[in-house]
């Protein structure tokens, strides 16, 4: 009988502990995207600027554009948008028929080899990938004379959720440009942002309210500035994180989380072309990128808790 | 008949007063238990961790290292001290209680609390706006509790407890300040440091209000019974 007199109390106490807890830690460790240590040994290419393929050696350099499930493969309630990615095609090498090159899409950087056939038209290309990663196929593409495209397929190895897609792409040189802008539309998170419904004369519509950008986002560049310490701190967490990965992004990162590849397949000038980009970054750019992360890491735990 | 219906009036407000007073001791409870959380985050003493990480450009000075550690940790212990220092049954069954309890709470707060919290109100977060909000709540906290430790010295009960009062509001503006940061990010979505500079201010003024709406209030009372 004694014991049932404290129940009560010790119920009121559990639950203050798992309420308490909750108050105080808000983590979510998926958020933050580190760039992916591999090893990756480029093959040299010879830099070829035409941009209008006449000739063999006009196929040399990257293939940019969407990587798109096929059709067929679309389930009605999904939306197309979410599965494509962007990809780059590189041909690095052509020795008579043979071809040697490399694709960066999805955070994945994957080498084929196959052949290549000079046609009347156009150069038409099978190509393979090792087989070793899950999400390995074969590609078949044409690349035809006198355009600056290349259109073709893939077919996957093995049973994947999406085992064809298509792609159009256009021939474009990657080149590190610090002034690269973001665009003017935002990043939301809806994982992360709560929604609320908000009633605007009595029609109800939902406003996200935390995990979408600001302004503040396009006032900045963390390539070109040094970023100040209280313009940081007063910045919200998304802003810090599209900051630091838009670092990322110009310098050609390919993306493995999902949002971020959506948010940055948009911006016209992105072209994912390596998995591992650390050795490239400006001592600026360092400096600009532990800054951010201080803040992101606080922003993340402590913007919206009761506490720090 | 008419007699009976005043009882069970008086009744009623007696029993509101009770559930008040229930209310209040469960929520102080459940806020210092937060707060206990929160103090536990720095234990063992790491610079690396929670708000600190951020404060990174003076955490490398001595003082302010020493401040922040005398602060978060003695200011959990003048919170819980005070909790018990307001029940008449403890000032009238424990007396010796109250004393101890309320000399633990001055000694504290005038000696380790308040002038670290000084010392870091300087450093602040949030620029001179928020720097001179915490710096103030520092040196009047201190005055009221010296105050309010004075007039208990020499016995002048009524003001004792009004210093007291005002002294625990800024206590109490520990929870204040982060239920405030809650509820305007909650309901506004304000960027940090915005939000930061407004409940610097908010923290403490509204608890400071409350204290005197109810000394002005018992003195009112007083005054028209007399």
């Amino acid at each position: 009988m004694k014991l049932l007199r404290y129940l009560p109390l010790m119920l009121l106490a559990a639950c203050f502990q798992a309420c308490g807890d909750g108050m105080i830690k808000n983590k979510q460790t998926d958020s933050v995207e580190n760039t992916v240590q591999q090893v990756v040994q480029p093959v040299e290419r010879k830099v070829n600027h035409v941009l209008q393929v006449e000739y063999t050696e006009d196929l040399i350099g990257d293939w940019v554009g969407m990587f798109e499930p096929d059709t067929a493969y679309m389930k009605a309630d999904e939306e197309g948008g979410s599965l494509s990615h962007k990809i780059t095609i590189s041909i690095d090498q052509i020795n008579g028929t043979e071809v040697k090159g490399h694709s960066v899409v999805a955070g994945n950087y994957r080498p084929f080899t196959g052949t290549v056939e000079d046609e009347e038209k156009k150069f038409v290309f099978t190509v393979a990938e090792p087989g070793d990663d899950q999400f390995d196929g074969k590609f078949d593409f044409t690349i035809p004379k006198g355009d600056s495209l290349l259109i073709g397929g893939w077919k996957s190895y093995k049973e994947i959720k999406i085992p064809a897609r298509n792609y159009k792409l256009n021939k474009r040189f990657f080149k590190y440009d610090p002034q690269r802008r973001l665009e003017d539309f935002p990043y939301v998170n809806w994982k992360k942002s709560k929604q609320q419904e908000q009633d605007y004369d009595g029609e109800k519509s939902m406003e996200e309210a935390f995990y979408s950008t600001t302004e503040d986002v396009r006032k900045y560049n963390a390539s070109t500035q040094e970023l100040k310490r209280e313009k940081v701190a007063n910045m919200k967490k998304a802003d810090i994180y599209i900051l630091r990965n838009s670092i990322f992004a110009r310098h050609g990162f390919s993306f493995k989380n999902k949002d971020l590849m959506t948010y940055f397949d948009m911006q016209e000038w992105y072209m994912p072309v390596s998995i591992n980009i650390e050795k490239n970054l400006t001592a600026l750019e360092k400096k600009n990128i532990s800054l951010l992360m201080k803040y992101e890491k606080h922003a993340e735990e402590y913007y919206d808790v009761f506490g720090r | 008949m008419r007699k009976n219906i005043m009882m069970s009036l008086a009744d009623n407000v007696s029993l509101l007063r009770q559930i008040l007073r229930i209310a209040w001791y469960v929520s102080i409870l459940f806020f210092s238990y937060l707060m206990l959380l929160i103090t536990l985050q720095y234990i063992p003493a790491r610079t690396d961790v929670a708000f600190l990480r951020v404060k990174d450009n003076v955490t490398g000075l001595l003082h302010y290292r020493i401040a922040f550690f005398t602060h978060v940790y003695t200011s959990i212990i003048v919170l819980v001290c005070g909790i018990i220092q307001f029940s008449g049954y403890v000032r009238r069954r424990f007396l010796t209680v109250h004393r101890l309890s309320g000399r633990g709470y001055v000694i504290l707060i005038l000696l380790f609390a308040g002038p670290s919290g000084l010392i870091m109100g300087f450093y602040g977060n949030g620029g001179w706006v928020a720097q001179t909000a915490f710096c103030l709540l520092a040196i009047l906290w201190m005055f009221f509790t010296y105050r309010g430790f004075k007039s208990a010295l020499s016995g002048d009960l009524p003001a004792h407890r009004n210093w007291m009062y005002r002294s625990y509001a800024l206590t109490l503006s520990a929870i204040s300040l982060r239920l405030w940061k809650w509820v305007i990010i909650h309901f506004f979505g304000l960027h940090p440091m915005d939000a930061y500079q407004i409940v610097a201010w908010l923290g403490w003024t509204g608890n400071l209000l409350v204290a005197e709406l109810l000394i002005y209030s018992w003195t009112y009372r007083r005054n028209k019974f007399i």
